[in-house]
């Protein structure tokens, strides 16, 4: 007798047929290769080493990237303000995600008492704008990358929560949904086989979202002198310090602004690659 | 002269030209009832809707004409024939009304916009013909007011308002309850007597198409697969796909096996240069899927089958 | 395996909390073993919420829904563990009731895995590919997912999954009104089989008489919460005694009154 259960291609073959993802994944990895490189130190230059005989030199093919007003090579600061963006994006949202999902299943699910509680607390954090909050967090715990990350955490996680409360309470009434009831599932068997898999998709592009927001949020941050302190480099401080030299010195604001829109654009790409790979329904057969 | 003909109706996809309504030629003689029989798919509504150019988006004519009273309907004419000569009743009663406007008001516009200036008298006249209770009352309330079957006649007092010759009914009754159903047919076999309009009723009930309709054309995967009378084709159906349809209606025994078709209906532009039926047919040739079965006549009834079934059914 | 229906009320408040609507009111009735009771009514007569209330989704305000004598528990949404179901359901829409991100194989395996009392991996394989087979999907299919399926395929994996937990009773809501008409008299056909072969005990919910006809044993007509005629099939269809079920009948079509 043959076996049944053939062994399925994962959604790892299909991520990779999009090209989405494919390029999406590419860039992300050059991202992270980078900053694991400024991680351990192995940047080209110091980034916080000045160096007065090299300075705003355009790039060349000792400074790709050129050097700031301090002599400091761009390229090695935008590989640090890299992993620093990351650091910091991927952590918020990581914890955002995390509560948003548990909060929004659970409000949505069971409704109720503790939905009312759950929806009326984002709703009095979607009162206050998205940077105002994170000005007010982080100017109250203060400057460290983790107080920055905790601060996007807790002005992203609301948004989660709604993201995943709604398509929970459609679930809800599916029934497919009813039907695992019926059939006498368990309440953990319904949420976690049932409703989860089919908000993925969402919560997904969410995170994709989000990741590149919180890298926003946090340069708006630096920019405005709350994020990373100098001499650190974070992109945003870059952008930041670059507004008096871009003008004779382009450079300086070219490395980490297309840092930036790299950083954003490729998470968005791997965001769809997930979705449409994770989506059965989406796989073209 | 036919009063409508439909001449090598032609349907497609526009994005990838997958063909959804296969050559499809029929005709409605003046004071006739018309019935197009077959399920979601087969290409019934996109047929009917062609007729006023209404077909929806994503979906295009690659061929074929359609002849009111002799003439091509030319583009720059269908706004006079549209609503006045040829006029239509859709499936959904609730969406079909302007939920913001009052219904005498709704009513009142069809006559503006053909010309006809405002005309109190004969909105509430139009009303009271579909035998809603109190016309004055209703032309001054908004649709959310009524319920489905008071809304489907609202509806078909707006089709009637400018005496067309031909009625296009969409699955009128689809969405009511059985005994408004009941209440929609009596109507509309009233006014067809009243109007001596034609009627065209599109459904995937045979049940109901027996007793609005003379003729029945029956689609199955966007293509005609039988066409003929009423009573030919119950008492003597020939295209093995109406056998089934039919058998399953009319030969049944309590709680015994129903006449029954195996498998399901499969996409029009999957068997294109075959017999759409072939699949599932209990007569299938070896001809039957290489080769179209045209529609050809025998006697008044006409059948697109190579290995037609014979002998009656009752 | 005797379904008992005493007394179910349900009221619905309305919103904004200014209208209530008696949905069911004092709905009694019995179904004895292997018959099939057919319930037929419109839109709004309660149908739908008497369903749900025999299949334990919902709780009624008053009166009980015995099977075999013993109460029939309300569906919790604190559910810690997997529990048997003697009742089961299969919906009107083969389109929403299978998860569209679950191969068929595996939701059938599910609930075989919960029903089937342990049985060894390869037995268990056994009895879904016969389970599938009973309904006439091939074992090609099995890990296929439903979007892959027509409306007609699904419900037979519907009808499936249900009988992958030995029901004893099963309630059918309008399991046929929303699949294409070529397609219904071979799922009516499948029911009536399954019916004996299982030795199941069915509760037809359908707007459309005709088909209630045709496999009732009993026929109960609803209109507006409450049961307006109950009798054996040949006595509702051929002499009903109460108006609303006289327009009903009056409704059908001229062909399927059989004229």
């Amino acid at each position: 007798m043959t076996k049944l259960k053939k062994a399925e291609k994962s959604w790892v073959f299909y991520y990779f047929r999009s090209l989405n993802g494919l390029i999406g994944f590419t860039i992300l990895a050059l991202l992270i290769l980078g900053s694991l490189f400024a991680l351990f130190h192995a940047t080209p230059y110091d980034p916080v080493a000045q160096d007065i005989n090299s300075m705003l030199k355009p790039p060349s093919w000792h400074h790709i990237f050129g050097t700031d007003q301090y002599g400091r090579d761009d390229f090695s600061r935008v590989l640090d303000g890299v992993r620093r963006s990351l650091a910091v994006s991927f952590l918020s949202v990581s914890i955002a995600a995390f509560i948003g999902l548990v909060l929004g299943v659970f409000a949505g699910y069971f409704g109720g008492f503790f939905d009312t509680i759950v929806m009326r607390l984002s709703d009095v954090f979607f009162a206050f704008p998205a940077i105002l909050m994170a000005l007010a967090i982080v100017s109250s715990l203060g400057h460290t990358w983790l107080d920055t990350a905790i601060a996007i955490a807790i002005v992203y996680t609301p948004i989660f929560v709604r993201v995943i409360r709604g398509p929970v309470l459609s679930l809800r009434e599916m029934d497919y949904i009813k039907s695992a009831r019926v059939l006498g599932f368990s309440t953990p068997r319904v949420l976690f086989k049932h409703v989860l898999p089919n908000v993925v998709p969402i919560f997904l592009v969410q995170i994709a979202l989000s990741l590149s927001w919180a890298i926003l949020t946090e340069s708006g941050l630096s920019f405005l002198g709350l994020g990373t302190q100098a001499p650190d480099a974070s992109l945003g401080l870059m952008v930041s310090e670059a507004q008096s030299t871009a003008a004779f010195a382009w450079w300086t604001l070219v490395g980490p602004a297309l840092a930036l829109v790299f950083a954003v654009v490729s998470l968005n790409l791997v965001g769809d690659g997930l979705r449409d790979s994770l989506d059965p329904t989406r796989r073209s057969v | 002269m036919s009063l409508l003909r439909v001449k090598n109706l032609t349907i497609e996809t526009s994005l990838d030209g997958k063909t959804l309504v296969d050559d499809v030629s029929f005709s409605i003689e003046e004071g006739e009832s018309v019935g197009i029989v077959g399920e979601s798919g087969s290409g019934k509504s996109l047929s009917a809707l062609s007729i006023l150019s209404l077909l929806p988006n994503g979906v295009n004519k690659r061929a074929g004409t359609i002849e009111y009273k002799g003439q091509e309907i030319a583009s720059d004419k269908l706004l006079d024939i549209r609503g006045n000569r040829i006029s239509m009743v859709y499936q959904d009663p609730m969406t079909s009304l302007n939920p913001m406007m009052k219904i005498g008001r709704q009513i009142e516009e069809v006559l503006e916009a053909h010309n006809l200036g405002k005309d109190p008298a004969r909105v509430l006249e139009a009303l009271a013909g579909v035998r809603i209770a109190d016309p004055e009352k209703c032309a001054n309330s908004y649709p959310h007011e009524f319920s489905g079957g008071m809304r489907q006649r609202v509806m078909i007092a707006i089709a009637l308002l400018l005496q067309p010759d031909l009625l296009i009914a969409d699955e009128p009754t689809t969405a009511l309850d059985v005994t408004i159903q009941r209440q929609i047919l009596n109507l509309v076999n009233e006014q067809k007597k009243q109007n001596s309009a034609s009627i065209l009723w599109i459904s995937h009930d045979l049940g109901v198409v027996a007793e609005m309709v003379d003729k029945v054309i029956v689609m199955y995967a966007g293509r005609i697969v039988e066409v003929g009378s009423i009573k030919e084709i119950f008492e003597n159906p020939h295209h093995p796909y109406t056998v089934g349809l039919i058998g399953s209606l009319v030969k049944r025994k309590h709680q015994q096996k129903m006449i029954s078709i195996p498998g399901t209906p499969p996409k029009p532009w999957t068997v294109i240069g075959q017999c759409g039926f072939a699949e599932r047919c209990s007569q299938v040739l070896p001809k039957c899927s290489q080769e179209k079965p045209e529609l050809i006549s025998s006697g008044a009834q006409s059948f697109a089958c190579f290995n037609p079934i014979e002998g009656a059914l009752l | 395996m005797k379904l008992e229906v005493k007394g179910v009320s349900k009221r619905y408040v309305s919103k904004s909390k200014d209208r209530t609507i008696q949905a069911l009111s004092d709905i009694s009735f019995e179904v004895e073993e292997g018959k099939i009771l057919g319930i037929v009514g419109e839109s709004g007569c309660g149908k739908s919420t008497l369903s749900r209330i025999i299949a334990g989704l919902e709780a009624p305000d008053s009166g009980e829904v015995l099977v075999s004598q013993a109460p029939h528990p309300v569906i919790s949404k604190y559910v810690m563990k997997d529990k048997h179901r003697s009742v089961q359901l299969v919906f009107q829409d083969p389109y929403s009731s299978l998860n569209p991100r679950q191969p068929i194989f595996k939701a059938i395996e599910e609930v075989v895995g919960i029903y089937g009392h342990n049985l060894a991996a390869d037995a268990q394989e056994t009895r879904i590919i016969d389970l599938l087979s009973r309904v006439g999907i091939s074992r090609d299919m099995a890990n296929r997912y439903p979007h892959q399926f027509s409306g007609g395929q699904r419900q037979r994996i519907c009808i499936a999954r249900s009988l992958a937990a030995n029901p004893e009773i099963l309630l059918l809501d309008e399991p046929v009104s929303a699949l294409d008409v070529s397609v219904r008299a071979d799922i009516i056909n499948l029911l009536l089989e399954l019916k004996n072969q299982f030795n199941l005990t069915y509760i037809f919910v359908s707007h459309d008489l005709e088909i209630v006809k045709h496999v009732s044993d009993d026929i109960m007509v609803m209109n507006a919460g409450k049961i307006v005629e109950k009798g054996s099939w040949h006595q509702v269809m051929e002499s009903p005694q109460d108006e609303y079920t006289k327009t009903l009948i009056a409704a059908m079509p001229a062909l399927s009154r059989g004229e």
